[in-house]
């Protein structure tokens, strides 16, 4: 998966109506609730293979630091 | 652990479900009328309708109907039913064991003997292992195991973390000794560190229920709680399903030297959309097997969420993959080849509730000793 790739199934597991980019701040994300974060775990885990929890996306920002988990 | 099995199949599948539906459109006061908000749900974690019994209903009856249903249609001579397993985390009294009530109320004979197995989620792949146990050993030719559960009675319509998800149901499975070979493979297993994330806390002998812990205060999750009430981690529950289940999964298939393209069906426990989803991917399944509709039209049945499932989706023959997954931590995977099995589809519970003061007045005319009429 490259980048754009990354960002196109983030825009789908976050079924969020607002365009999302990399420097997008999740807490600015509207629908940034915990369905929307048990989709970004199930994504990172079903998807890239990384392993994350609650307490750890608290640590995550931005889309971009989100991709950095991933690897991308 | 692992197992296989030589000579055991399932014959017939039958499930029930109380008549009254809640769709979460009809709850939208929870969701500030905002109808986006609930389709969004909807879409990303399968919230849709459920099945709720009415004041008076138990598990156990809808098991029976479950069990009734299949004994008449399927023609079954109980004479030749060596057990009855009833698996529950609801069960009608704390003694004696429920399964000897629906023993009495089916009509079985002294040479059935009947048990309860207490589990949530990953009950009745534990149970269904049991009953092959039983058959494969060759102590018994025929086990029922019965099934039921009704979450929906302990969780209040303001806990918005349990209520969309939970729905009631009942079954009945019958378990077979078969003479031509059939590989079954099971693979189980638990994680004791769980049995903080789901749970009853007060009400069993533990923390008997008493004012205190009937006292309210705010659940991290954002309802007013007290201790006689379900509780779920959601978050815990879902990484300790991701750690456990598609290695169970790939486990198995290792052990039975299947490949994943030659599962005909992988049915899981209708625990949600979103984790159905998850676990079909991360077990290396095309997205098109995944089977969540069955959670999306009755709800997570708990114990019995599968034989629903299996029935909504009529699936009777092939090799199926199933998985039960849930409180304690408790897991249970299998590769079982269903040839022809009897599926009843899922009814609706045609029985009457039982009234509070007759019950009541029942026991104290039996302690009594008071004749009866």
């Amino acid at each position: 998966m490259n980048r754009e790739e990354f960002l196109a199934k983030m825009q789908d597991a976050l079924q969020s109506e607002g365009e999302i980019t990399f420097d997008t701040v999740l807490d600015d994300i509207e629908e940034w609730d915990s369905i929307s974060k048990m989709a970004v775990i199930a994504f990172l885990d079903a998807s890239c293979g990384v392993k994350t929890t609650f307490s750890e996306l608290k640590e995550l920002k931005t889309i971009g630091d989100i991709a950095k988990k991933a690897g991308l | 652990m692992i197992a296989r099995f030589k000579n055991v199949k399932i014959s017939a599948i039958s499930a029930v479900v109380p008549k009254k539906e809640i769709s979460i459109y009809d709850e939208a006061q929870y969701y500030d009328n905002n109808v986006k908000k609930i389709d969004r749900m909807r879409k990303m974690v399968g919230f849709n309708k459920r099945r709720v019994v009415e004041n008076g209903v138990t598990a156990a009856d809808l098991a029976y109907e479950a069990a009734l249903n299949m004994i008449n249609e399927q023609k079954i001579d109980k004479a030749y039913i060596d057990a009855l397993i009833f698996v529950r985390q609801r069960p009608d009294y704390n003694i004696p064991a429920t399964a000897f009530s629906l023993h009495k109320k089916l009509g079985f004979g002294q040479n059935t003997m009947a048990l309860d197995i207490s589990l949530g989620c990953s009950g009745w792949m534990q149970a269904l292992f049991t009953a092959f146990s039983m058959v494969e050993s060759g102590a018994c030719k025929k086990v029922l195991l019965c099934a039921g559960d009704t979450p929906s009675v302990d969780i209040k319509p303001e806990n918005r973390t349990c209520a969309p998800i939970f729905g009631d149901g009942g079954s009945a499975t019958l378990v077979e000794f078969t003479e031509s070979e059939t590989n079954s493979y099971f693979d189980l297993g638990a994680d004791g560190s769980a049995v903080e994330s789901i749970a009853t806390p007060s009400g069993g002998y533990r923390l008997p229920i008493k004012d205190d812990s009937k006292e309210k205060f705010m659940s991290k999750l954002g309802y007013e709680t007290d201790l006689t009430e379900y509780f779920m981690d959601g978050g815990n529950v879902f990484a300790l399903t991701m750690k456990y289940i598609p290695d169970s999964i790939k486990r198995l298939l290792d052990y039975a030297k299947i490949t994943n393209d030659k599962i005909d069906h992988l049915i899981l426990h209708q625990a949600n959309k979103q984790i159905i989803q998850t676990i079909t991917e991360k077990s290396g399944f095309p997205p098109e097997m995944t089977l969540s509709d069955s959670f999306e039209n009755y709800g997570n049945q708990s114990v019995t969420s599968l034989p629903i499932a299996i029935n909504h989706n009529q699936i009777n023959n092939g090799k199926v993959l199933c998985s039960g997954f849930g409180n304690g931590f408790g897991f249970a995977s299998a590769i079982i080849d269903f040839d022809n099995v009897f599926l009843s589809g899922v009814r609706e519970y045609s029985g009457k509730p039982t009234e509070r003061r007759e019950i009541i007045e029942k026991w104290k005319n039996i302690i009594e000793g008071v004749k009866n009429e």
